[in-house]
């Protein structure tokens, strides 16, 4: 069948006109091979422009299509749309930017005109060589899975379970809590490790690790739910903490208990030390302050002969509740001291604390028990994943909010969320309530029967030439490529695959191209251009 | 090993034909399967890598022959190329070739899991188109400077220890085996020798060669930079060319299947031609002798070994080889890479980094 191409060439209101001669442009286009005819137009991507050129297509019965108007940037799924209400396949539409490019950027006008002409120009060669490409759609995967089975990943699933969805969730540690593996519609992976991911929004495959074995999940969408732990007293690296009665304040209060009946009778004294580790780690872990208050509270109530001593700094304890514990501190009369700590030092039965004041003078205190409150840091294995799965990672080792107010719970890859303490130091309630959000996020951008459209522009590998040297693999960011061990080939997987042309760059022997950008088309389309 | 490297003196006056008897030894204690060296072909007059299994075989072994006829990097890569199958190979060659095999390895051509790379000081080849015309016989090939090829004379890393184990000798000195890790190290021994020597002579004597080598590479390829500036210059040098890509299939590195300038799509129309050759006023034909070497820098000078199988191969004499080595100099010290010397290293064009060759000022390349 012989190309029937049509031109049509957009004056943009006055935006391509008042520096391109219109009139000296078409006849300029007329004769050339395979066009049927080339027509101006006021404004193409006006209502009645669109309507105009999808009843040209229908009428003149063309093949091809040329639009030279703005950048594709701003119009290409107009006029996309244009041709399909046309009955063109989209594909066979190239849009020459002959405003942007040309109109806006030359100044002489003879030039401008001469410039726009070869640029339709090139484009109607490179029309001619595209091929027809389906539009695939696939169904999106409503599965998510949860990446830590902590509180957040505990509440985040159990929102997200129900008869349309699945949800996984995954732990290194191999005992789950029976809150999570009794809910319905859950899957608990535990002692499994993400290994790899691929895909994107909707369609990602993940590659689950355990020892021994590994196992292949399909999910629409990802949370992580790895959570924070306090820093040890290694990482805090103060002088002299090695010493037997110094200890990191743990979770539950009670744990230290054996301190406490170690404790010498009469009235032993007590020391907690805040902001233990701050420096090293560059913030305020902003959770610390209230936890600490609270293990005092339970320390006067249970060893009500003990001296409590509080060595502090900025005191943090925002909200309702704050106020009213940092009052009842104060109240049982814990000794308030300002200072930063500098070192520690066993001396016989006691500890030495040695800190910095305000005024840079240094103090020292001694305390039978010294508490350090840590700073909450990223959990182990966060790094490692937060490589796997590519999504980008504060200073700090966290993973980075897509915006810290507006996108609280999105990543910087569509997809996948983080909730709870994955993203900073957070307490309960905001763990609770980042997950709740997390998973409202997800149940209105992911709702079962949303279908998504695969890219057509995908790339291939001509097998004949590939010698499976496996460049294009590296340059992948979106791993949709497989090494085949039978043929020693590389191979396109064509429902991850998003026609970035990264592998195309990367193949020294040539032996890959993206649909609708061979190098036959673009090279066709350059010789027109510079003839 | 961040101290000295320490080596093994053999008693021999053979130079590298010491290394006959030890890779024997090694072969019979069963550490190793086969060794990859060259041998005298049986007409005696020319050479050629060999995988050898049977140790007596071995006689017949030239662990540097004074022509360079296929690369040990090609040869390794026909061995490996899908994988060494775990048979545990000595490879024994140049440096530049074994730069080859491990730019190889790195572009998926070449296994080295199982490959022992064993190097030596090289003194350089002759032509091998000298030697092909019967100018130089095997016996009479003395490594005299002025017969060596053009590449050979300002090659300087002619003593690069780049195997996993190493020979170093020369005028003067005993020949010693060095280990530079510990694949060379349990090679050593399988060979019954030990790393009790002293290498500091050695050290002295290549940093001295390849400093003289270094300053003679910069001042004869500055001179042929100056002669080949410009498009019309490099033609000149490229004059000469019979567009029988030679070079392209000899050289070690270019690996692809079909080159795209032998593809049918880079071929123009008539019209293109005529057009072309109306806005020029002329047109050499066929018309992309440039392009083919401009190509094929661009696509191969980051990997470049400077092995000069390239020049061998050309039999009308285009100095293709240093054109080449002009050129990769500068492309590859731009990445701070040098092709072959760091098998830990990617190769420049398939690492992204989001910042690169920001902030850095002038000439580049």
């Amino acid at each position: 069948m012989n190309a029937r191409v049509g031109v049509y060439v957009c004056e943009c209101g006055n935006n391509i006109s008042d520096q391109v001669d219109i009139a000296a442009l078409v006849p300029m286009l007329e004769g050339a091979p395979g066009v049927v005819k080339v027509m101006s137009h006021r404004l193409l991507c006006s209502k009645e422009g669109q309507e105009f050129l999808a009843e040209e297509v229908r009428k003149e019965g063309l093949t091809h299509l040329v639009v030279a108007a703005c950048s594709p940037r701003q119009h290409l799924p107009t006029f996309m749309e244009v041709c399909k209400r046309g009955g063109l396949n989209p594909y066979l539409m190239q849009m020459a930017n002959i405003r942007e490019q040309c109109a806006w950027v030359t100044s002489d006008r003879h030039e401008a005109t001469e410039k726009a002409a070869r640029m339709i120009r090139a484009a109607i060669a490179r029309v001619v060589r595209q091929a027809p490409l389906p539009e695939r759609e696939v169904e999106a995967n409503p599965d998510v899975i949860i990446i830590g089975g902590g509180l957040s990943g505990t509440v985040t699933a159990s929102m997200l379970a129900g008869p349309e969805r699945r949800v996984h969730v995954v732990d290194r540690n191999p005992a789950l809590a029976v809150a999570l593996t009794s809910l319905k519609g859950v899957e608990t992976h535990g002692g499994c490790e993400v290994e790899a991911v691929r895909g994107f929004f909707g369609n990602f495959e993940v590659e689950l690790a355990s020892k021994g074995s590994r196992q292949e999940v399909r999910v629409g969408a990802m949370v992580v739910c790895t959570g924070s732990r306090a820093m040890t007293l290694q990482e805090m690296g103060y002088p002299g903490s090695e010493a037997p009665h110094v200890v990191v304040l743990p979770q539950d209060p009670e744990s230290l208990r054996p301190y406490l009946d170690a404790l010498p009778s009469g009235q032993p004294k007590v020391m907690f030390v805040h902001c233990a580790g701050r420096e090293r780690v560059g913030y305020c872990s902003g959770v610390c302050c209230l936890r600490s208050f609270k293990a005092m509270r339970w320390m006067a109530e249970t060893a009500p002969n003990a001296q409590l001593s509080c060595l502090h700094q900025d005191i943090c304890v925002p909200g309702r509740d704050g106020e009213r514990e940092y009052q009842g501190i104060l109240g049982i009369g814990a000794r308030m001291t300002w200072g930063r700590l500098t070192a520690l030092a066993q001396q016989g039965p006691q500890v030495t604390v040695s800190f910095r004041r305000e005024d840079g003078s240094i103090g020292q205190d001694a305390a039978d028990l010294v508490i350090l409150v840590p700073a909450t840091v990223p959990n182990h294995g966060a790094r490692a994943l937060i490589d796997i799965i590519g999504v980008e990672a504060g200073p700090a080792g966290f993973v980075e909010e897509a915006h810290p107010m507006l996108e609280p719970v999105s990543t910087s890859v569509k997809g996948i969320y983080v909730a709870g303490s994955a993203s900073g130091p957070r307490d309960g309630r905001a763990t609770s309530l980042l997950s709740l959000a997390a998973a409202a996020q997800i149940a209105a951008e992911l709702r079962p029967g949303k279908t998504l459209r695969l890219e057509a522009q995908t790339s291939q590998v001509c097998e004949a030439l590939c010698t499976g040297c496996r460049n294009c693999m590296t340059v992948c960011t979106y791993g949709a490529i497989e090494y085949d061990l039978v043929a020693q080939t590389c191979r396109v997987n064509e429902t991850i695959c998003r026609g970035c042309g990264n592998c195309v760059a990367a193949c020294p022997s040539e032996a890959i191209s993206v649909k609708g950008a061979t190098y036959q088309q673009i090279l066709q389309e350059i010789k027109e251009a510079v003839r | 090993m961040s101290e000295a490297p320490r080596g093994a003196t053999i008693q021999s006056e053979e130079g590298p034909r010491a290394l006959v008897p030890l890779l024997a030894r090694a072969l019979e204690k069963g550490t190793s399967d086969a060794v990859l060296l060259p041998l005298r072909t049986p007409g005696q007059d020319s050479y050629a890598f060999v995988l050898v299994k049977d140790p007596r075989l071995l006689r017949q072994a030239d662990p540097l022959p004074p022509v360079q006829t296929v690369t040990g990097g090609r040869a390794l890569s026909s061995l490996t190329r899908h994988g060494g199958g775990g048979v545990r190979i000595l490879a024994v060659m140049r440096p530049c070739e074994a730069r080859g095999a491990i730019e190889l390895s790195k572009l998926g051509q070449v296994d080295l899991k199982d490959v022992t790379l064993i190097t030596m000081d090289c003194p350089g080849t002759v032509p091998l188109q000298r030697f092909a015309r019967g100018d130089l016989r095997p016996s009479a090939v003395g490594f005299a400077d002025q017969d060596i090829r053009p590449i050979c004379q300002v090659c300087d890393l002619s003593c690069a220890a780049v195997g996993d184990l190493h020979l170093g000798w020369g005028e003067g000195l005993a020949p010693i085996l060095i280990p530079m890790d510990e694949r060379g190290a349990e090679a050593l021994l399988a060979m019954g020798l030990r790393a009790e020597g002293d290498t500091s002579e050695w050290r002295t004597t290549v940093s001295s060669r390849s400093q003289e080598r270094r300053e003679r590479r910069e001042e004869r390829l500055g001179q042929l930079r100056v002669a080949s500036s410009g498009l019309d210059n490099l033609m000149v040098r490229l004059d000469s060319c019979i567009n029988c890509h030679n070079c392209m299939r000899a050289c070690p590195i270019c690996y692809c299947r079909v080159c795209a300038f032998d593809i049918r799509r880079q071929e123009r129309s008539a019209n293109e031609v005529l057009d072309l050759a109306k806005a020029r006023g002329s047109m050499r034909l066929p018309m992309d002798t440039l392009m083919f070497h401009l190509g094929r820098m661009n696509h191969m000078s980051l990997n470049c070994v400077s092995c000069g199988a390239c020049e061998d191969a050309c039999p009308a004499g285009v100095p293709i080889a240093q054109l080449f080595a002009m050129v990769s100099d500068r492309t590859q010290s731009a990445f701070k890479y040098r092709a072959g010397m760091d098998r830990q290293q990617r190769s420049p064009l398939i690492t992204f980094l989001e910042k690169e060759l920001e902030g850095e000022d002038g000439q580049r390349c």
